[in-house]
């Protein structure tokens, strides 16, 4: 790299900089859409009535199943077809969010089978109601348990931020273009250094959700159950 | 009390100038330089921006500026989702089945681009043997290499890229013999990678011009052919045995295209960076008319880029 | 009338019949235990009771009102039967003391000052009050299902039910629960128990149930069904058990 190329990528780091503030936007968004949305799916599959659960199998299936870049692509074009005015940044935490989703909502449904149907049993016996049982019995243990697989997902998540850019949301991965469209020689030095805050982002996301499974650990907490319906 | 109601009445104006206004998205596909990119500060500026900007202030409406990747420049305009595109876009015939021209505004060639040290000394040498040739999908330059070496049984295969310099970089790591580029963004491949020369130029006499939806919905052609011409851009027609039009370009000296080109077209992109910062200004000086604030900024980015 | 009564009850799962019509009521202050080889629906029979597995036909009335009535809320009931379950069944996630409170505050929607109080109480009641802020698997067996115990009592129930309770335990642990179980019967708690503790069915049950592929095969008073029982198969059960889990605990 020459003097001039060092120069170039010194004078474009606080643009990459913003532009990984909207990749931490679009996470944001996306993460909380995605949990939420994963969560009452997950509760349909296992708790609810069957016409429904086939649904919430059927999303899953679809969200899972659909590109990511197609989804965007789809959510993106396809309601400006119809003259919603979505901004490409919105559209962006719609798609990746309910992608999301549906691989959270699988994680969700796997630790509320691990949580078993004893416990749903017992809070049930003391006169609570379903929902209370889900919310102050079984979701309690459910996320506890979910922290792990969680993880991946979340890093999993922070890259695909990435791709909003095709539908036009001028994040990091743009910026670096933009950077290397004004000075070629710097086509490698800007992808790497977006590499290395993504590294830096996951290894944080990470330790951030390790403490906050430490802080939330329970003495000898473990799953147990056996995973059936009830 | 009389600087709040001077205050207050400018503040009314604007806003109902801005009320006023039509507002116009302009689709191009940033990073192209010099005709678009962006500055570290996250300016869009090019020739082709300045040129949307100062045809949008003598015709009295305003513009917003989106990068689209190239490729989606086009179904945007189709979907409504912009209006005009400007992008460096060689005017074809299969493009205007779909979308409308404006006059065109710039001639250019493709550069074949080669490392120093390889042994190719001429296009033939190249066009052969299984060479591999890189060019960004959609661009003209991708689609010569299709149609007139691919499609005719010439031994080469065609890599495509979504952004230039990554082509370029492959080609500086030895991965591709060659890429294929337009004339004046290949200056910007010279610059950056000295191992690299262009080893000819194919005369494909690529006329560029803006380019809106089917049918012009908006009328915007008109005010953008009328705005060329009054920042000083000329035609020479002739037509030529073949049938096919030959157009010459003529620009009016000290006009504000003859300052746009200057500051374009030679000065380092830093350098133009600096000057369109402390220019800019002046485009959008409500107390000048249109022509003046255009040709003062056009001069201004001339002068200031070429110190 | 009765506090309990049970009437024609019937639970099939899939093809096999479990429940086959069982009948019998339970009076105040009373403690029934039902014994019996299992497999033959003593669990299913205790969860049709609160309705934590729906019966697929028969009545069952709890002081006067029809649990199995589709207008009646089932919550308010359950949260007047106790639950004691095999497994213990404590909230994971929870102290000693906020498994026994949870019901409190959110079924009773008692103050949390007053729940505390209470739950404090009823594990005193249990011989834990030392042990309140352990986690579950901070426990021994023993001292989960007396948590349990605890738990169920808060709730100033009509009516416990216990399912095996001491099944899970290592025999060393058994008294400790049984104890309370005592303790709590001369106190005047209307208790159904299964279980295979034959001394303690002997010392404190009012009436023996025995019941077998679904339905009962014979009831009394455990001096006459321990000693002279009527149907020759409730003979040969007790010898077998007896055998195998000794006279008393």
């Amino acid at each position: 790299m020459t003097a001039s190329d060092w120069q170039g990528l010194l004078k474009g780091v606080p643009s990459l900089l913003g532009g990984l503030g909207i990749n931490l936007q679009i996470l944001l968004g996306l993460v909380t859409l995605g949990f939420l949305v994963g969560i009452v799916i997950a509760l349909i599959q296992v708790y609810g009535p069957r016409p429904l659960a086939t649904l919430a199998v059927g999303y899953e299936w679809f969200f899972r199943g659909v590109p990511e870049m197609v989804l965007l692509l789809l959510i993106y074009y396809g309601l400006r077809q119809f003259h919603v005015p979505i901004t490409p940044f919105i559209a962006a935490v719609v798609a990746l969010g309910l992608r999301s989703s549906a691989y959270q909502s699988q994680i969700f449904r796997g630790a509320i089978q691990a949580v078993g149907s004893r416990q749903m049993m017992a809070a049930l016996s003391v006169g609570m109601t379903r929902l209370q049982a889900i919310r102050h019995v079984i979701l309690p243990q459910a996320l506890r348990l979910s922290i792990p697989p969680w993880s991946n997902e979340f890093s999993s998540v922070l890259k695909d931020t990435t791709l909003a850019s095709a539908i036009g949301v001028i994040e990091v991965f743009k910026r670096a273009r933009f950077i290397i469209g004004r000075q070629y020689g710097l086509a490698l030095p800007a992808f790497m250094l977006v590499a290395l805050f993504f590294l830096v982002l996951t290894y944080m996301g990470n330790w951030i959700l390790g403490a906050l499974e430490r802080r939330y650990r329970i003495p000898g907490f473990e799953a147990k159950g056996t995973g059936e319906r009830f | 009390m009389r600087l709040t109601f001077a205050l207050a009445l400018s503040l009314l104006v604007t806003g109902l100038a801005t009320v006023g206004a039509e507002r116009y998205i302009v689709a191009s596909d940033i990073p192209w330089a010099p005709f678009e990119w962006a500055s570290p500060e996250g300016d869009y500026l090019g020739f082709d921006l300045d040129v949307m900007r100062c045809i949008a202030v003598l015709m009295g409406y305003e513009i917003e500026i989106r990068p689209v990747a190239f490729d989606s420049i086009i179904p945007a305009v189709r979907l409504g989702e912009v209006d005009i595109g400007a992008s460096g876009f060689t005017i074809t015939a299969e493009r205007e089945e779909v979308v409308d021209f404006s006059n065109p505004y710039w001639l250019s060639n493709q550069a074949v681009l080669i490392r120093k040290d390889s042994k190719f000394k001429s296009l033939d040498d190249l066009f052969c043997c299984g060479n591999k040739i890189g060019a960004q999908r959609g661009t003209t330059g991708a689609d010569w290499v299709q149609s007139n070496l691919v499609d005719k049984g010439v031994d080469v295969k065609l890599v495509l890229y979504e952004t230039y310099p990554e082509a370029v970089l492959d080609l500086v790591n030895g991965r591709l013999a060659a890429v294929v580029q337009d004339e004046p963004a290949s200056q910007q491949s010279l610059a950056a990678y000295p191992v690299l020369k262009v080893l000819d130029t194919i005369e494909t006499n690529e006329y560029f011009g803006f380019l809106v939806a089917s049918g012009d919905p908006k009328g915007l052609l008109p005010k953008i052919n009328e705005g060329m011409l009054e920042l000083g851009l000329r035609y020479d027609l002739s037509l030529p045995a073949e049938g096919q039009w030959k157009v010459k370009f003529r620009i009016l000296p000290d006009s504000p295209w003859f300052y746009l080109v200057q500051a374009y077209f030679g000065p380092p992109l830093e350098k133009v960076e600096a000057a369109w910062k402390s220019c800019i200004g002046t485009l959008y000086d409500e107390t000048l008319a249109p022509e003046e604030r255009v040709y003062n900024f056009a001069k201004c980015l001339a002068e200031k880029a070429s110190e | 009338m009765a506090l309990l009564v049970v009437e024609d009850l019937h639970k099939r799962y899939g093809k096999e019949e479990v429940l086959r019509g069982v009948s019998f009521t339970l009076e105040r202050g009373e403690t029934k235990v039902i014994i019996g080889p299992s497999g033959t629906g003593k669990s299913t029979l205790l969860r049709c009771i609160n309705r934590l597995t729906e019966p697929d036909r028969g009545r069952i009335w709890l002081n006067g009102e029809e649990i199995t009535s589709r207008r009646t809320n089932i919550y308010k009931i359950r949260a007047q039967i106790g639950f004691v379950f095999q497994d213990f069944n404590l909230f994971t996630h929870l102290t000693a003391l906020d498994n026994v409170r949870l019901g409190l505050i959110r079924v009773k929607r008692m103050p949390r000052r007053e729940a505390t109080e209470r739950a404090m109480r009823e594990l005193a009641r249990v011989g834990l009050a030392d042990k309140a802020n352990a986690y579950p698997a901070q426990l021994s067996g023993g001292q989960q299902q007396r948590v349990s115990i605890a738990r169920a009592l808060a709730m100033d129930p009509k009516l416990i039910l216990f399912d095996e309770p001491t099944s899970a335990l290592d025999p060393e642990l058994i008294g400790e629960v049984l104890q309370v179980m005592i303790e709590l019967a001369e106190a005047g708690m209307t208790m159904l128990v299964v279980t295979h503790e034959m001394g303690f069915a002997r010392s404190v049950a009012d009436e023996i149930i025995f019941m077998e592929k679904g339905v009962i095969v014979e009831q009394g008073p455990p001096e006459v069904l321990f000693t002279n029982p009527k149907v020759p198969r409730t003979a040969e059960f007790l010898r077998k058990i007896t055998e195998f889990y000794g006279e008393s605990s």
